[in-house]
């Protein structure tokens, strides 16, 4: 057990005993090799499950939203899923108050830092770890964007052809919260159901329009998904995009205003002709 | 019917002969896992992985399929296309196999056929492969099911030593696909006896499943529910990957003066599963599907088709986003029970 989860579980029970939360939601251990699950502890003593390391995939806060009942919630967030928990509180879905964030910060952390800053956004308790969730290589993306336009659709398209649209992204995401999916809809019915590669790049590209400025790069969506859809390449692409026409990204700011829900009049007109 | 063997390092070859003659589906590589697909070539076959990460059922039960086309103008329905061609399916698991003795008990058996699932299925010769040794999310071992052997297929390929497969020849049909084949001698069947004694070893016990219907009976508001529920995002996942669920949706498409009516994957998971016309819905909270869920396979299917709608096959339990284990949540059903 490494000094993070030593002080993770001291954390969390001491935030349960002392009554300041009434429930703790992290990651405990998994059934599989190299899984963790979440995990919702409300005694102290069940605080010893609590584990913090490279196999943490989900990201927990969509559970903050089923919460219904009374008491503070303490939230073990990976960096990346602060950026949600800010982009959720600045859409009033959640109220700050609510919530006790338990996040970490990297060892030696540097200005590249791998964890998007050395401290995020927003916490209640920084714990100091070795653990990384290092974000996909730009490399990557950057192969998909310099492709020429029909040889970036083809690589798309192959991406849709495994998804199953079984919405294991849309539902693993904090920031899809509707009530109701626009794919749920029958009247009208906005996208097909099953498989057919055509109707499953709407319900991509529609959601991830929007997604667009809301996208915290967590990558639950591409941990949940069963068929290793690179579901990161479209939505990293939006977001470059969004940094570039607005200089906006989701959640590090929490005073920033949403890049699509603001009207600036410094906003770029280009396309105004 | 005599049995056979084949060598491994012939697999590919065997595959290409039988492409001269059938349409061939089998395990390929897909990258980071493998899907049942057709086989252009026997080469492409890959058994890299356990087995492929979505069950056999879509070879009888694709996730979509188009029932019948209509036509405005001549205001006619036409038929889809018929099979014109024999299909075999090389590579199905034991926990594949029962998947598919499950379905044939819903699609076919009974006073209705569907008609769909039938004539996939009746143009299919089934090759079996059994198992070396168990993922650490099988649990097979709870379904009567031998990890090394199953009825169900034509032809059944078991590994023995020395890179060889015995091949059980189990029908009319399957004796037609492997009438090229050495046939097997004492020794063969000698090594496969050996293999079939050696142990497997699962990660979990055998859990009571016997036990389960009288357990549930008095559950229905148990609390436990809340709290098995609890992970659970409500996606299909573990319904798309599982050999025996079933459920469908059936949809009208319309573009420009031509419609088909389409069948489609559904799952009692997703929220709007049983919404009603009248726009209500009785099962409103994920706790009320996951409920559903548990009952249906572990007890409602087996009391109207005669056997649990699960193989063991552990798919549900690798492929789920939060680890939602199916065996656990049954261990837990059974250990409290009052």
């Amino acid at each position: 057990m490494s000094d993070c989860e030593t002080r993770l579980r001291q954390v969390a029970a001491e935030l349960l005993s002392s009554g300041q939360a009434a429930r703790v939601i992290g990651y405990g251990p998994g059934t599989l090799p190299e899984r963790t699950r979440p995990v919702f502890l409300t005694k102290p003593e069940e605080t010893i499950v609590l584990v913090y390391n490279e196999h943490c995939r989900n990201n927990l806060v969509s559970y903050l939203m089923r919460v219904k009942e009374e008491g503070k919630s303490a939230i073990v967030c990976r960096p990346n899923d602060v950026r949600t928990l800010v982009s959720l509180i600045q859409e009033q879905q959640i109220e700050r108050e609510q919530v006790h964030v338990i996040t970490f910060t990297a060892k030696n952390a540097d200005s590249n830092g791998a964890q998007d800053a050395a401290k995020p956004a927003l916490f209640d308790t920084l714990i100091e770890t070795e653990v990384e969730f290092p974000p996909a290589a730009q490399a990557e993306l950057e192969l998909f964007i310099d492709k020429p336009g029909d040889a970036r659709w083809e690589a798309f398209k192959a991406e849709m052809e495994k998804c199953i649209r079984c919405y294991a992204c849309r539902n693993a995401c904090p920031m899809c919260y509707c009530s109701e999916c626009f794919v749920e809809r029958s009247v009208p019915r906005w996208v097909g159901e099953g498989s057919d590669v055509s109707d499953t790049m709407v319900f991509h590209i529609t959601r991830a329009m929007h997604l667009a400025g809301r996208c915290g790069e967590c990558n639950a969506c591409v941990e949940a998904c069963p068929m290793n859809v690179d579901l990161k390449l479209i939505n990293r692409k939006i977001n470059s995009d969004l940094l570039e026409l607005f200089g906006h990204r989701a959640g590090v700011d929490p005073e920033a205003p949403a890049a699509l829900a603001t009207f600036d009049p410094n906003d770029y007109n280009d396309f105004i002709k | 019917m005599k049995d056979r063997i084949l060598a491994k390092t012939d697999l590919a070859s065997f595959l290409d002969r039988l492409l001269k003659r059938y349409r061939v589906v089998a395990p390929v590589d897909q990258g980071e896992y493998s899907l049942f697909r057709p086989l252009q070539r026997g080469e492409e076959v890959c058994l890299d992985y356990l087995k492929p990460a979505r069950s056999a059922k879509e070879v009888f039960f694709p996730q979509n399929e188009d029932l019948f086309y209509f036509i405005e103008q001549t205001q006619k329905c036409v038929e889809p296309e018929s099979i014109e061609k024999e299909t075999v399916l090389f590579g199905v698991r034991p926990c594949d196999l029962k998947g598919i003795e499950a379905q044939d008990r819903l699609f076919l058996a009974g006073a209705f056929q569907d008609s769909y699932y039938q004539n996939r299925r009746k143009h299919t010769i089934l090759i079996g492969l059994g198992c070396e040794s168990p993922e650490a999310s099988c649990f097979c071992h709870n379904f009567d099911i031998d990890p090394r052997g199953s009825t169900v297929a034509d032809l059944f390929c078991v590994p023995i030593d020395n890179g060889f497969y015995y091949v059980s020849v189990q029908s009319k049909q399957g004796e037609a696909l492997a009438g090229d084949l050495q046939e097997a001698g004492a020794e063969h069947a000698q090594a496969l006896e050996e293999t079939k004694r050696r142990p497997l070893k699962f990660s979990a016990e055998r859990i009571p499943l016997e036990e389960l219907p009288g357990a549930l009976a008095d559950r229905f508001d148990d609390p436990l529910w809340e709290e098995i529920a609890m992970r659970c995002l409500g996606c299909s996942t573990c319904t798309f990957v599982c050999p025996t669920c079933h459920c469908f949706d059936i949809t009208d498409e319309t573009h420009r003066g031509v419609g088909r009516r389409v069948r489609t994957w559904d799952s009692c998971a997703a929220p709007k599963f049983t919404l009603h016309a009248s726009g209500h819905n009785p099962r409103t909270s994920n706790i009320q599907r996951m409920r559903q869920r548990i009952l249906h396979k572990f007890s409602f299917f087996k009391d109207n088709q005669g056997v649990i709608s699960c193989t063991g096959c552990g798919r549900c339990v690798a492929a789920c986003p939060v680890n939602l284990d199916i065996r656990e949540v049954l261990s837990e059903l059974l250990a409290t029970k009052t």
